[in-house]
């Protein structure tokens, strides 16, 4: 028996994933109705809702590989500098950023009183208005995933071993020849895998399209969930829309998925690359570069550089000190956002532990892919069925206002899993590999295995998703709206109410002190906790 | 004495056939093609892979279904010896005791082998800082510690200068005639080894071909 | 960790605590509760008046309210809503969870086109565009004349998610009839987003992404009064302005029904309605609350607009399709 030990963790972290899942399909399942997604299927209006669904997704997506892509390729050549590593850092800013303060950041560089419209205004006399509508949209999702494409992509060029690099410059190829032998295909699991996840993202990305949409006629499948349940009191309808999401989602992402070649975990990357000098003081290519890497930091950085700016005009400090309504949700904030970044960092480990012995040694193809789509399934799901359908299911057991902590941290752990596997998969597998026979020959096992010798070679990885997991926490305004009440306030909680009721002072406020924190964990866990050689 | 007898087991490109007797104290060098599956006889003899059929036998007990940790066997790799979020110290004392929970007598040990390897001054260092002979000193600190009577050793100096390769191989030499070691080693270079192996033994597709005398193979490659 | 969980613990033992007093619990919206709301105020002087323990939970907005009730049924903990919409009256009225109130609301500044036997309205206000007034000069001065103008671009609420969006559908609704589809039409050219919820639009609006925002006649006064701002103007049209009646109303299957009408009472208060001027930024209902000196500087509205809501629940679904499609092309 103790033969299965390895199994325990995996098994263990999807089934409470699962539990999770299955009380919110519980309180909704009774409400799906096969009839009513034909007839739903059949109207005209969904069908160009889910067509515009479907297309923005994929453009989004391709949009976001299009623009990382360049710039990994160009990055990776000055990971050294310390310079790079910290806008590497800030660039999850955008990632981990609640939606609707991200799109606020995105209308003040790019909306009709942003500063490129200000720019326009001043050389050319004229206002830009490109914003709302597909373009919108566009820039949008862009700006929200290209970083993590980036880590992503990055991830993967690091684990092309330097002697490669080396054979490569001697046999004198050139830059195209360079990407199509060496580069593509070290990340060309990786780029697909990352699309799926982005294309998932996108799918059910419902603040951006309806404010950049500009109106309902850019509308997706998430934006009618909405209206049927909050609106309409429509349940089987939203049920039905919701199936009909799920469906379509998970279609399109396997197939995006099904064009990868072997089985196995993606990298991720720890900030380390040592490629020699490819290009020796060519100031032409460096030029270009240093363009490129520019571009990368106005689509991701610019956006939250012009929303800082703009907070601090509006914002007064004094009241920051006797403001007990921000300090309180500071405190919640940061108690919700640990726990449930802890707990999916917690979960993810042990469904990688599960998962490596599936993919190293046994090659159970087929359990490893459950096991790991466990942990991503939260993508496909329209967020706002799968709290309501909690809601739904526990309101008659339990009293809401006591468990809606617990919901809010178990929701949005689910939430972040997908993401801590993503950063943290690929080193535990390098690891384990690499020191298998040695734990083998000292008998290094179980828990002391874990606990004494893979985490802390897995330190920096641990520390970035850890850091992730957590400022996507605290970022979630979709959950905590539902199961936040007056004493438990979240900072995108209480920015979006002081939007609600004129306060943008303590709106821009509520902003900076959520940006302060979220960078300040982020720094920490990537500077200080990062590569120690 | 190791005996083993149709070792199999189930490579990619064919099915492996092992047989082969090492007497106590041997030095044997294994020779062969890259991919003919050298590495793998000493992933068996090790434990790190399970045969699927046939018998390894060491001093008469049965030792194909024994845990790793549990075989007389320590083994000296190419690379990634050692941890590198331990220091020097943790990485030898690893040898008794993984937990790394040591008693005086064993604190008094690790010291005695740090002295032995001359690494001493660095018992502290991070292994990050060390220069690949070092390394390999230190895991060579390990293995001694973990006095086990059989190494085996997978191509562990070819990521070195010849200087220092001739260097390790006499360490590893005046190691085997204090211990009485056992040796089973896969070199990159056997040229190198001729001056320190007993005898060669050559694998082809996972068979062993032939066993031959050093200096029969000083003149064959010559 | 340990701080934590001693945290968390305590938390949920005073939850509770307070089950010990007399407790009635009230649904309503977020920024009611919020510390600039009315909510902290009004719940002081309650607990004193009545002696016991008032809970206020705050839900995302007023539609939320009716929806959290509906889905919860008969087994809600709420005692009494606060914050219904009066358009959605009729939906509300159609669950049967809400009882009658046994409370006088026939001398109340809205008495005139307002009467119900279970909801009791608590403040009200009119729906209308606010312009910066030192970046427009000559606002529209009627519906035609803000579909005519060649340069103003207004910020809307989307009728599916938020009450001013609706506000403003029924508004056009009510002022052209049929010929509502081509008012969104021509509306359509001068719209630079529809925004889900109040909050976004009217952030946008000051961030100069629009000339217009929908709101309420009484949003310059927030700026007048805690921003000594004048510039926010509301565009005083001539066909009239829309109106919006914030309800309360008594559950059924209470358990606190005599403290329910207490409440229903008190938010009618001159007590309760003295407060909400400044925290809620709408007109108090009864004629002898206290005003602030910036509603002095608002427009007037004389000829206030209204569907009745068993009308607005047959059509509701009808119009929202008019409007998709109107502004789909």
């Amino acid at each position: 028996m103790r033969k299965y030990n390895w199994l325990i963790p995996g098994l263990l972290a999807s089934f409470l994933i699962l539990v999770i899942i299955t009380v919110s399909l519980f309180g909704i399942i009774k409400y799906s109705s096969f009839k009513l997604i034909l007839e739903i299927i059949n109207d005209r209006y969904i069908q160009s809702i889910i067509y515009f669904t479907i297309y923005q997704s994929l453009i989004s997506c391709f949009l976001s590989i299009l623009i990382a892509l360049p710039l990994a390729l160009t990055i990776q050549k000055y990971l050294k500098y310390r310079l790079v590593k910290i806008v590497l850092s800030l660039a999850w800013l955008s990632f981990i950023s609640p939606v609707i303060i991200g799109v606020f950041a995105i209308i003040k560089l790019h909306g009709i009183s942003g500063w490129i419209s200000d720019v326009s205004l001043f050389v050319i006399g004229e206002k830009l208005e490109y914003i709302y509508g597909l373009n919108g949209i566009l820039i949008a999702h862009i700006f929200f995933n290209v970083p993590f494409a980036l880590r992503m992509i990055l991830g993967s060029l690091n684990t092309i071993p330097n002697e490669l690099w080396r054979v490569a410059i001697q046999n004198n190829l050139n830059r195209w020849q360079l990407f199509k032998i060496l580069e593509w295909p070290a990340i060309r699991n990786n780029i697909l895998i990352t699309s799926a996840i982005i294309f998932c993202l996108c799918f059910t990305s419902f603040v951006v399209v309806l404010i950049l949409g500009g109106g309902p006629k850019y509308s997706i499948i998430e934006v009618a969930i909405y209206y049927a349940l909050k609106i309409e009191f429509n349940i089987d309808r939203a049920v039905a829309l919701g199936i009909i999401q799920i469906v379509l989602a998970s279609v399109l992402a396997l197939l995006i998925i099904s064009f990868t070649k072997n089985y196995r975990i993606e990298p991720y990357i720890k900030i380390n690359l040592k490629i020699p000098n490819i290009q020796s003081n060519n100031y032409k290519i460096l030029t270009y570069d240093i363009f490129i890497i520019l571009v990368g930091i106005a689509v991701f950085l610019l956006p939250i550089i012009a929303l800082i700016v703009s907070c601090l005009k509006v914002s007064n400090f004094y009241s920051l000190i006797g403001n007990t309504g921000l300090l309180n949700s500071l405190y919640w904030t940061i108690i919700l956002g640990f726990s449930s970044g802890i707990l999916s960092v917690l979960l993810s480990i042990m469904l990688l532990m599960t998962l490596k012995i599936l993919i190293l040694k046994y090659k159970i193809k087929w359990l490893a892919v459950m096991i790991e789509l466990s942990g991503n399934l939260i993508l496909i799901l329209p967020p706002i069925l799968l709290a309501t359908g909690i809601f739904l299911s526990l309101r008659n057991i339990f009293n809401i206002q006591q468990i809606a902590p617990y919901v809010i941290i178990g929701i949005n752990c689910l939430t972040t899993i997908p993401f801590s596997i993503r950063i943290l998969g690929s080193d535990y597998i390098r690891i384990s590999s690499i020191y298998s026979r040695l734990f083998d020959a000292y008998n290094i096992r179980g828990i002391s295995r874990v606990l004494k010798y893979e985490i802390p070679m897995m330190r920096s990885s641990i520390a970035t998703s850890l850091a992730i997991s957590i400022t996507l926490s605290m970022g979630d305004l979709g959950v905590i709206s539902l199961f936040g009440s007056t004493d438990i306030r979240t900072l995108p909680l209480y920015i979006y109410q002081s939007l609600g009721s004129y306060r943008m002072d303590n709106a821009a406020e509520g902003i900076l002190l959520l940006l302060i924190l979220t960078t300040s964990i982020i720094f920490i866990a990537e500077q200080i906790f990062g590569e120690k050689k | 004495m190791i005996k083993i007898q149709n070792i199999s087991v189930n490579l990619d490109a064919f099915k492996t056939n092992y047989s082969l007797n090492v007497d106590n104290g041997e030095w044997i060098g294994i020779i062969g093609q890259s991919g003919s599956g050298k590495s793998t006889l000493l992933n068996l003899i090790a434990g790190f892979i399970y045969a699927e059929s046939g018998s390894i036998r060491i001093n008469s007990i049965e030792i194909n279904s024994i845990h790793p940790s549990e075989r007389p066997v320590s083994c000296l790799f190419q690379e990634n010896n050692l941890f590198p979020h331990l220091s020097v110290y943790e990485n030898i004392a690893i040898g008794i005791s993984p937990s790394l929970k040591l008693n005086a007598g064993e604190k008094k040990q690790i010291q005695d082998t740090l002295d032995y390897l001359n690494l001493s001054d660095k018992s502290n260092s991070d292994i990050g800082i060390l220069s690949g002979g070092e390394r390999q000193r230190v895991a060579i600190g390990r293995i001694v510690l973990s006095n086990k009577n059989i190494l085996l050793l997978d191509e562990p100096f070819s990521q070195l200068d010849p200087n220092l390769r001739i260097e390790m191989l006499n360490l590893i030499r005046k190691i085997r005639d204090e211990k009485q070691l056992t040796i089973i080693m896969v070199l990159h270079t056997p040229i190198e080894a001729i001056n320190y192996v007993d005898r060669f033994i050559q694998i082809k597709n996972g068979r062993i071909n032939r066993s031959i005398k050093p200096t029969e193979y000083s003149l064959e490659i010559s | 960790m340990k701080l934590y969980i001693k945290t968390l613990l305590i938390i949920l033992v005073s939850i509770n605590i307070s089950h010990s007093n007399e407790k009635l619990t009230v649904y309503t919206y977020d920024s009611f509760v919020a510390e600039w709301g009315p909510g902290p105020l009004l719940e002081e002087k309650f607990e004193k008046e009545c002696n016991c323990d008032l809970e206020l939970i705050g839900l995302s907005d007023g539609v939320e309210i009716l929806t959290r009730i509906m889905y919860e049924g008969k087994n809600t903990n709420a005692d009494v809503v606060l914050g219904l919409d009066s358009n959605l009256l009729q939906r509300a009225r159609d669950t049967n969870l809400f009882n009658q109130h046994n409370i006088d609301i026939t001398n109340l500044a809205i008495s005139n086109r307002f009467d119900d036997d279970i909801f009791v309205p608590f403040d009200y206000g009119y729906f209308s565009f606010i312009y910066d007034s030192t970046k427009t000069s000559e606002p529209p001065k009627s519906f035609d004349d803000l579909l005519q103008s060649n340069n103003i671009r207004i910020i809307i609420q989307d009728p599916r998610t938020s009450t001013p969006g609706l506000g403003l559908l029924l508004w056009i609704k009510d002022i052209y009839g049929s010929k509502a589809t081509e008012v969104w039409a021509k509306l359509g050219e001068k719209i630079v987003t529809v925004t889900p919820g109040w909050s976004e639009a009217y952030g946008l609006f000051l961030d100069g992404e629009a000339d217009m925002v929908l709101s309420y006649t009484t949003s310059p006064a927030y700026h007048i009064t805690y921003e000594n701002d004048y510039r926010y103007k509301a565009a005083h049209f001539i066909e009239g302005h829309y109106e919006q009646i914030e309800v309360a109303a008594k559950l059924k299957n209470t358990q606190n029904d005599k403290i329910a009408d207490k409440f229903l009472k008190f938010i009618i208060s001159k007590e309760a309605q003295d407060i909400l001027p400044t925290t809620q930024w709408m007109y108090p209902v009864i004629l002898e609350a206290d005003l602030p000196e910036s509603y002095d500087h608002l427009i007037k509205i004389e000829n206030p607009l209204r569907i009745e809501p068993e009308e607005i629940f047959l059509n509701n679904e009808q119009w929202i399709r008019e409007w998709e499609s109107s502004l789909s092309n």
